[in-house]
Formats: C-alpha cells, structure tokens, sequence
C-alpha cells in the first residue's frame, strides 16, 4: 500500500510537472504577436540629406525638408520596421536659391514632373535590436529602383501630446540609375542619403 | 565642361548655315525649314553625347526638340503648296502641331489650346515679316528673341533650355546670312514662327525663377517690334538729320525694351554669386 501511494503520488507530481511544461510551450506557441504599431511622420522633424562629392573635392550636402509619410513598428523587435516616406522634390534646400532652382530642373530632380521621392520598404533582415537592413523600392525622378536601407531605431519616447519614434536611415545610391546622369566626372556618381524620420503614434478611434 | 555648352550651341548652328550655302539660292526658301528643323534635335543629341548623359526615360521637354524636327518635315510639304492656300494653312496646320504635342508640365487643354493659337499667330506674322521688305531685319528679330529667352531658361533652372534657346539663336543667324533663306512665306519663316513660342512656353512651363507670363510673352514677342523699322520715319526736306539717326533710334528702342524686359532675370543672374556648384 505505502508502494502504491509512493507511486501514485510520483505519477501526479510527474503529471503536474509535465502539465505545466506543456502548458509553457503551448502559451510560447501560440501566444498572439504583439501588433505593429502605427506612426504618422513628423513633417517638422523629419527629413532628408543628400551628399555628393563636387568637383572631385569636397562632400556636398544639401537637405530635403518636407517629408511625410508612415511608419509600421512592431515594438519588440520581432518584424522589420515598414516605412513608406514620400519626400517633395520642391523642399529642396542647398543654400543657395539659385543651385536649388538648378537642381529642380529637368536634368536633376525634374521637380515639375515628379514632385516627389519615394521610399517604400518591402522586406527586411535584423542586424540587432535597433538595426535592420531594409529592402524597398526607391523612386527619385520617376525611376524606380530597389535598393538596401541601412535603418536604426533611434528611440521611442514623447511627452505629453503622445508617444513617437524616430528612426534614422542610410542608404549610397549611384544617381545615374535614376536617370540623373548630368555633369559626370564633375559631380560624384555616388550619392549618400541620410533620412532622419520621427513619427506620431497613430491613436486608434 | 565648357565644350558641353559650346559645341551643342554652335555645332548645328555652323552645319546649318553650312548646308543653307552649299543649297542653291532659289532653293533655299524651300529647304531652310526643313534643315533648320533637324538643328535643335541635333543640338539636343550633340548635348547628350557630350554630357554622357542620355535619357533613361521620356521626358515633357523632348517634345520641342521633336515638334521642331516634325515642324522641318512639315514646312518641307507645305512649300509645295501654292502660296494663297499655304498663306492660311500653315499657320493652321503648325498651330494645330504645337497645340497637340506641346504638353509641357503644368499644362491642361485649354493650355495647350492658347500654345496653338500663339503659334497660329506667330507663324501668321513671319510669313507676313517675311513678305515684307525688311530684308535680314526679320532674323535679326528672332535672334534677339532667342538670346534673350536663354538667361531667362537659365534663370528658371533649366539649362538645357539655355542652350537650345542659344542653338535656335544659331538658326535665326544662319538664316540672316544665308541670303533668301527667309524668302517670303518660305520653310524659314514657318520655322522661326514656331520654335520662339515653344521655346518661351517650355521655358515658362519649367521655370522655378517665377519670371511672369507676359516676361516670357513678351521676350517671345520682341521680333514684333521690328516694325518700327519697317516704316521709316520720312526726313523733311533740307534737315540735315541722317537716315542712320533714325535707324540708330529704333535700334535703341529695340535694345531698350529688350533690357527692360530681361531686367528682372539680369538682377536675379547678376546676383553675388552664392553657388556651391559653380554651375555652369
């Protein structure tokens, strides 16, 4: 008798114990991910940088002011972050009035033909816990191109209108595949771009 | 980088006139529109090339460099026909020609429409200059127009605007000297009436300089005011006052009017210079 209530009881607690551990794997498996959540870009704190080498010298930046679009994050890091950042043309600002309408015309950027540039991200690779590789489709002039964004989580914090994200993204692009091929040899080929973005969190209704 | 400017512009301005003098005289009236047509086409080629820079896709101001080759084609046709029918069906057949294919950006219908109709008009009054007796006058009339409506493209930000605007200065200085190439109603005229207004309407079309539509009208106008030569102001008898005093104040007044009217852009061009580029 003593045998058989040893056994019996060895048999619950085993029962118990292998219970709980198919518990933990069935709620590990199973648990819904936490969902993305939405951003709406900042258009004051967002924007965009280009750097092209001049005349075989120095490093030409100039900057893009007026960038909008979304942001989809998923906050534990499980999923790459979507981007969709439309960037206008128009918004251009080198410092000087006249490079700016320059680099509007048709042979650049073509500002009155293409208003603006795009970037929407298809797919991505995790780096670490704040970087990622994404790839996505970049339009400049009307030309689409894929190409492979270096993107780092900058943070998430706010204040009291609400919580927000930035991001910060980096990718080298050669202008001749989007159809800007003027003054080569006088103005470098390879154009960095450097996108500083933060997001509003989109509240649901 | 020079030569990307330079060899664009004078290149078929020189093939041109080159092509217009080896063309028998009586010959001329007949073909200049048709090879004068294929130079801003072939300015805009030459610029490819040497700039390296082919287009990868279409863009809204290759149209003008192919309505003015269709506009060669065109006028070619068009000399054959008898002068009364031609006198009324070019401007028409021109003005329709621009309308339809100059779609430049910005631009709707009703747009278009007021494209057409200025070249309607355009072609109308060089074939009307071109019937009248003020010999090279009349090229002389779009060569201003063409090198004014250059800084003004330069201006805007479009600079390959400049330099077909340049090339098509060519065209006009070929086709003063190249005599009877201007013949009345001839393929030259048809040319001239055409290519200034599309130049002033793509430039205009493209402009980030905000220059006003009637700067832009008005450069494209100034060959009218090659009227004032036409009618000699008469000298009393026994005033010792000159014809050439007179002639040298209409000229006056043409460079005045063409300084007041370029004003604006020369203040903008003149600028200190603040370009990081250096540009062109």
């Amino acid at each position: 008798m003593p045998l058989l209530s040893h056994v019996a009881k060895s048999g619950v607690a085993l029962g118990f114990i292998l219970a709980l551990f198919l518990g933990f794997q069935a709620s590990e498996g199973s648990a819904p991910l936490k969902p993305a959540v939405g951003w709406q870009l900042d258009p004051v704190h967002s924007f965009g940088l280009f750097r092209v080498q001049h005349m075989n010298a120095g490093m030409f930046w100039g900057r893009f002011n007026d960038v909008t679009g979304t942001i989809s994050h998923h906050e534990d890091g499980s999923m790459p972050p979507q981007l969709n950042v439309r960037c206008m043309v128009e918004s251009i600002d080198t410092g000087s009035e006249k490079l700016d309408r320059t680099m509007l015309g048709p042979k650049w950027f073509n500002g009155k033909e293409h208003e603006a540039m795009t970037f929407v991200s298809t797919s991505g690779e995790k780096i670490d816990a704040t970087h990622w590789t994404l790839k996505g489709d970049l339009t400049i002039a009307g030309i689409s191109r894929e190409v492979e964004v270096i993107t780092e989580l900058t943070g998430i914090g706010g204040g009291p209108q609400g919580r927000k994200i930035g991001f910060e993204c980096t990718v080298e692009i050669n202008r001749n595949a989007f159809g800007i091929r003027i003054l080569r040899g006088a103005i470098g080929d390879t154009v960095r771009l450097v996108v500083g973005l933060e997001g509003d969190e989109i509240k649901a209704e | 980088m020079l030569a990307e400017l330079l060899v664009p512009i004078f290149l078929p301005g020189i093939a041109f006139l080159a092509i217009l003098l080896v063309l028998k005289p009586e010959h001329r009236e007949r073909w200049s529109g048709l090879v004068g047509g294929g130079v801003l086409p072939l300015a805009t080629l030459v610029g490819f090339g040497f700039e390296g820079a082919w287009p990868s896709s279409f863009s809204d101001w290759h149209r003008l460099p192919l309505i003015l080759g269709g506009v060669g084609l065109l006028s070619a046709g068009l000399c054959w026909l008898p002068s009364g029918v031609r006198r009324w069906f070019a401007p028409l057949g021109l003005g329709a020609l621009a309308g339809v294919l100059g779609e430049f950006p910005d631009m709707n219908r009703s747009d278009q429409c007021l494209l057409g109709l200025s070249v309607v008009v355009s072609v109308k009054w060089w074939m009307l200059a071109s019937e009248a007796t003020l010999g090279r006058l009349v090229g002389l009339g779009a060569w201003v127009s063409c090198v004014a409506l250059a800084p003004m493209a330069l201006d805007g930000g479009f600079t390959t605007l400049m330099i077909l605007s340049a090339s098509g200065a060519t065209v006009a200085g070929a086709l003063v000297l190249a005599p009877r190439s201007l013949a009345a109603g001839g393929g030259g005229s048809m040319l001239l009436g055409v290519m200034i207004p599309l130049l002033a309407w793509c430039g205009f079309s493209y402009d980030y300089a905000e220059a006003p539509w009637w700067q832009w009208a008005g450069v494209a106008g100034l060959p009218v005011a090659i009227i004032v030569f036409f009618d000699p102001v008469s000298v009393a008898e026994g005033q010792a006052r000159g014809p050439w005093i007179s002639g040298l104040m209409r000229a006056l007044f043409v460079v005045l009017l063409t300084g007041w009217l370029l004003q604006p852009t020369l203040d903008s061009l003149v600028a200190p210079a603040d370009d990081p580029y250096g540009s062109y």
